[in-house]
């Protein structure tokens, strides 16, 4: 493996960072929470990224989509971070599009696959707990002629409120046998509710009811779920890890332009040695957690992922909250940006496992 | 990429008919050979693998044939290396000749030095050491008051150096004196080579609180030195010390990073699973040092590749011996943990964790401390203002 950016993660970062760099996000999340804009359609990110082919990018081309490996694919979640940038690349390009192309149902690959690159929102509604649990799965699949009826919480489902499609993943009954399947977001018995977040996404629960689904929309053979469940999380753990970073970089280099033109005392802060330590210990971090994210990338493996999810959660939960407290008082503003930033990494950081669940898997992994 | 596959089959080859088998595997302290005018060899395979090495000049892989070295790109020295770790060779010389004057000559020794020490370093015949540190001059290197001035052909030098590894076994100093005392200070530093056996050089061991005594203290009392010794331009000394700095923050960082077994492992291998999982603080503390460290190695490999393909890394490098070091402490700190009272047994079959840990302390220290990584990085990394 190689820690060196191949070409096409080069070619992808100069695009998705020339994209990004021309949305002012920060500013449009700032907006739609100030708004209280829980619809999601005020993201005018995706059809711009969908036009570039990053709603494609993981999905074989004989799918319509771009085909790329895994690796190149994170310079966009790094760049989405960077910038705060919205839109469901994480929930539909990435997971969704994971779940249905390592699934083997090839109707629905050629339905599915085809339209999540067009744009089309797939959501993941399997979470039901508040810590991660990936097997802690109640909600019931109820076997009937030709297909299952689905009851049931979900919760933290990642733009489930803008999606047109959720992947469902339910215990059929008096078994502990798990399935996953698609489901209609409009079909009779779902009930979708959206709460303003921590970070300005949406809080998103949704309620099956006695919902009807088909054998054909299963994703995978049942015997198949919870490994490609596993598949699906760390495509998704991945992302989540490269977003974190681009956020918690920018929140570094934003903080170290201050240290340099902030004058207290009658010099420049960062003049200080106590502030140019922890921010050399910053960058070093920051250093190390790039190499996880770019290992992980390389190899796809769950130990690296693992690793890269906790180490990256840590070092930029470290690296946000110095970020607040180098900016002083306008740091817990909220007219400044940066408690954004620091928001949002405390939210992807607690997404699909925190560092205390990969760190534990890792270690298992290790056999520890 | 055939060439470099053909390459590893011959570096292959040679190193399965050549290196003995006395120098593969684990090794131990007395596996470390020095060389020197008096070096004794351990035993003939030490002396056979020094000689076989150095006849191919790869000793020094990577230095030009013409001064004795391999001549060897960076991708097959790479690949000597990998070989090498394969079959677990021990390195055939311990050599800061190699590590730290060899690159200061290449880059500002005048030709007639490089041809007068490099090869010499190559076969190991001159055990050289580095004088840099003084009493006055830890952390302030640049302080530093050892005086060297020039009388005629020669200079006269008049000071003391501490902290020099191996000072009282070694044959010739590399190291900072001040020749301009009257320039400011960094102006006023020249990079000079000093024979040991020279009248008025007494050197003596310095004990460290780990019972090593790697460290000495050496004293000059009016020293003459050829004035040809000088290396570099006179008052310019500082551009190589901090040349060579880098070399050696990445050595003392990168040596420590996964040369040994996984934390999980060694705490298995005492405790066991069961004794493990009834303490959870302590496994997940654990748990915590190995993904900490498996991080850090990531940045080394990421290092590693990015010098091999050109990226410059400067200044950078001192993070990976700031982080090294401190995770070394943390590692022997939790590995006397995990062993209890049985780590405090000096005379114990697992006594030499408490040493470790002792002389991971010092590795902290030398080479630059921990606080003084940060500076670099904050002022030549992150360009943060200085006063």
């Amino acid at each position: 493996m190689s820690y060196l950016l191949d070409d096409d993660s080069k070619m992808l970062r100069e695009s998705a960072e020339r994209f990004f760099a021309g949305l002012e996000s920060p500013k449009l999340l700032r907006q739609r929470r100030n708004a209280r804009d829980l619809s999601g359609e005020a993201c005018v990110a995706w059809d711009g990224m969908v036009e570039l082919g990053f709603a494609g990018i993981l999905i074989p081309e004989e799918f319509g989509g771009v085909g790329l490996s895994g690796r190149a694919g994170i310079q966009i979640s790094e760049m989405m971070g960077r910038t705060l940038a919205t839109g469901p690349f994480l929930s539909s390009a990435v997971m969704a599009a994971t779940a249905l192309s390592r699934g083997n149902n090839r109707l629905l690959k050629t339905e599915l696959l085809p339209a999540i690159a067009a744009g089309t929102v797939v959501a993941l509604a399997a979470e039901e707990t508040a810590r991660h649990h990936p097997y802690s799965i109640s909600a019931a699949a109820r076997p009937e002629a030709g297909g299952f009826r689905i009851s049931g919480r979900k919760i933290a489902v990642i733009d489930g409120n803008t999606a047109e499609k959720l992947i469902v993943v339910a215990r059929i009954e008096n078994t502990d046998r798990l399935i996953m399947l698609t489901v209609d977001a409009d079909a009779v018995g779902v009930a979708i509710s959206a709460r303003m977040g921590l970070d300005s996404h949406p809080q998103v629960e949704i309620t099956f009811d006695d919902v009807r689904t088909a054998e054909a929309d299963l994703i995978c053979d049942p015997g198949e779920t919870r490994p490609l469940l596993d598949r699906v999380y760390d495509a998704g753990r991945l992302h989540l890890a490269a977003e974190m970073l681009g956020a918690a970089q920018e929140a570094f280099d934003r903080t170290i332009e201050y240290l340099k033109t902030r004058v207290q005392f009658g010099r420049k802060i960062g003049e200080f040695q106590a502030l140019q330590h922890r921010a050399a210990i910053l960058f070093g971090e920051l250093e190390i957690a790039r190499s996880t994210v770019l290992k992980a990338s390389a190899t796809q493996s769950a130990d690296s992922i693992s690793l890269a999810k906790a180490r990256v959660s840590e070092i930029a939960k470290h690296v946000a909250g110095e970020a607040v407290q180098m900016h002083g008082g306008i740091g817990v503003t909220d007219d400044f940006d940066i408690g954004f930033f620091l928001k949002r990494i405390r939210a992807a950081s607690e997404l699909l496992g925190d560092s205390a669940f990969h760190a534990e898997r890792y270690a298992g992994l290790q056999g520890l | 990429m055939s060439d470099l596959n053909s390459f590893r089959g011959e570096v292959r080859g040679w190193l399965a008919e050549n290196c003995p088998p006395e120098k593969r595997g684990p090794m131990r302290e007395d596996d470390h050979c020095f060389g020197g005018r008096n070096w004794q060899f351990k035993n003939e395979a030490q002396r056979v693998w020094l000689d076989r090495m150095a006849r191919r000049g790869w000793t020094a892989p990577e230095w030009p044939t013409g001064y004795g070295g391999g001549g060897l790109t960076g991708a097959e020295a790479a690949i000597l290396r990998e070989e090498m770790t394969r079959i677990e060779a021990h390195p055939p010389l311990t050599s800061l000749g190699i590590w730290m004057l060899g690159p200061a000559l290449l880059r500002f020794g005048a030709e007639e030095q490089k041809r007068k020490y490099l090869p010499g370093i190559v076969r190991g015949e001159i055990w050289w050491a580095q004088g840099y540190s003084e009493p006055n001059a830890g952390s302030d290197l640049v302080s530093l008051q050892t005086r060297a001035e020039l009388v005629g052909d020669e200079f006269i030098v008049n000071g003391q150096k501490i902290w020099t590894s191996y000072g009282h076994k070694a044959d010739c100093l590399f190291g900072l004196v001040r020749t301009e005392p009257d320039r400011p200070r960094h102006e006023g530093l020249s990079f000079l080579l000093i024979d040991l056996r020279t009248p008025g050089v007494a050197a003596s061991p310095l004990r460290l609180i780990s019972g090593s005594e790697h460290f000495s203290q050496i004293f000059f009392d009016d020293v003459h030195v050829p004035k040809e010794n000088l290396v570099g331009t006179r008052g310019r000394g500082w551009d190589v010390a901090k040349y060579l700095l880098l070399f050696e923050r990445q050595m003392i960082g990168g040596m420590k990073a996964g040369e040994t077994i996984r934390l999980s492992e060694f705490a298995l291998k005492h405790l066991g699973q069961e004794a493990l999982r009834a303490e959870p603080l302590l496994r997940a503390r654990v748990a915590e040092f190995d993904l900490e460290m498996a991080a850090f190695e990531t940045l080394v490999e990421r290092y590693g590749e990015e010098a091999t393909a050109g990226v410059a890394l400067g200044a950078k490098s001192s993070m990976l011996k700031y982080f090294g070091t401190e995770l070394n402490v943390k590692r022997h700190e939790l590995m006397l943990s995990i062993l209890g009272t049985a780590g405090l047994n000096l005379d114990g079959g697992d006594a030499k964790t408490a040493l470790d840990w002792l002389g991971a302390l010092a590795n902290r220290i030398g080479g630059g401390t921990s606080e003084i990584q940060l500076n670099v990085v904050a002022k030549r990394v992150l360009e943060l203002p200085g006063s």
